[in-house]
């Protein structure tokens, strides 16, 4: 249809929400490399900053009666385990600590799973603490500091 | 001022000539240029905009130039451009890219950007396949590297 130049395509795609361009990787390998590239990400981040991601809880886990079983279970085999692990933590090399985390692989819509996650909280715990957790998160994604776009937008 | 009363005539590139106020032709930032420049001879040609979409993008400065005098009711003033724009821009898609493509050279920022995001907001839910008919591009993937990508991304893809 029409031949417009790499700028202009740019141009557009910076306002393109980060989903979509998600997917868009797979028009051709010329538009995948340009989506890794921090000279567009950067500015995309600056352009598509409006449409910031929301974060979506999906309610809480909803636990049929055999995910309850398979929890049981789970948790008998998890003591067990953890008698074993606690010796293995006694016994650890001494290495310097860092913040853990949660690397991704993220699902379509932000579950109170993942969210929890991501700002290494459990499930279910106080508004504070999920806010100073949330706080500690974008620090240490600020872009400034060389952080993911992704997650602090 | 007596300098907007001045005209000038554009010329598209198929030599038509488009009589416009000097306030309308600023809004073409290269014109503007050009005139700042002393480049003052009351016709400039415009050679790769064609008749059609020099007088859209004349009709589009004319309109937010006359808005942008009129002071006061800005609220109701703003929500009408709003609309205008819209109007404006809903067009098919050929047309759509000959306007961004005459915006950037011109340079009109305003409608540069309404064009662009009207073109972004109609390829967001577009699978890759549609985009590449609009873009006229070529799927340089073999389809075993396409079926990978598609796999990473593959989230992406759930509505």
């Amino acid at each position: 249809m029409s031949h417009l130049p790499m700028d202009i395509v740019e141009e557009i795609l910076f306002r393109v929400p980060a989903i979509s361009l998600k997917r868009l990787g797979s028009t051709c390998k010329r538009w995948k490399s340009l989506f890794k590239d921090h000279r567009f990400t950067d500015k995309h981040f600056l352009k598509a900053a409006k449409q910031s991601l929301v974060l979506r809880f999906s309610g809480y886990t909803q636990a049929t009666p055999m995910v309850a079983g398979a929890a049981v279970a789970a948790a008998a085999i998890a003591g067990r385990y953890g008698i074993h692990s606690w010796q293995a933590f006694k016994a650890r090399p001494i290495v310097p600590r860092m913040r853990m985390f949660y690397e991704g692989g993220f699902q379509a819509a932000l579950t109170r799973r993942e969210a929890a996650l991501i700002l290494g909280v459990r499930e279910r715990v106080v508004a504070e603490k999920v806010k100073e957790a949330h706080r500690r998160v974008m620090v240490a994604n600020h872009p400034d500091a060389g952080g993911s776009h992704y997650l602090a937008s | 001022m007596s300098e907007s009363n001045k005209k000038i005539s554009l010329i598209s590139s198929e030599g038509e000539a488009f009589e416009v106020s000097e306030a309308v032709a600023r809004e073409f930032e290269i014109v503007a240029h050009m005139l700042e420049d002393g480049c003052s001879g009351s016709s400039i040609p415009i050679t790769t905009v064609d008749s059609n979409i020099l007088g859209k993008v004349i009709e589009y400065c004319t309109k937010h130039v006359e808005v942008g005098n009129v002071e006061g009711n800005s609220e109701k003033a703003e929500k009408d451009l709003e609309e205008f724009d819209k109007r404006f821009i809903a067009v098919e898609m050929n047309t759509l890219f000959s306007l961004i493509l005459a915006a950037n050279y011109l340079n009109v920022k305003g409608l540069l950007n309404i064009g662009c995001q009207k073109v972004a907001d109609t390829i967001k839910d577009m699978k890759p396949e549609e985009v590449r008919s609009i873009f006229n591009i070529e799927n340089d993937y073999t389809p075993a590297e396409e079926e990978v990508v598609r796999k990473e991304n593959e989230w992406a893809f759930q509505p």
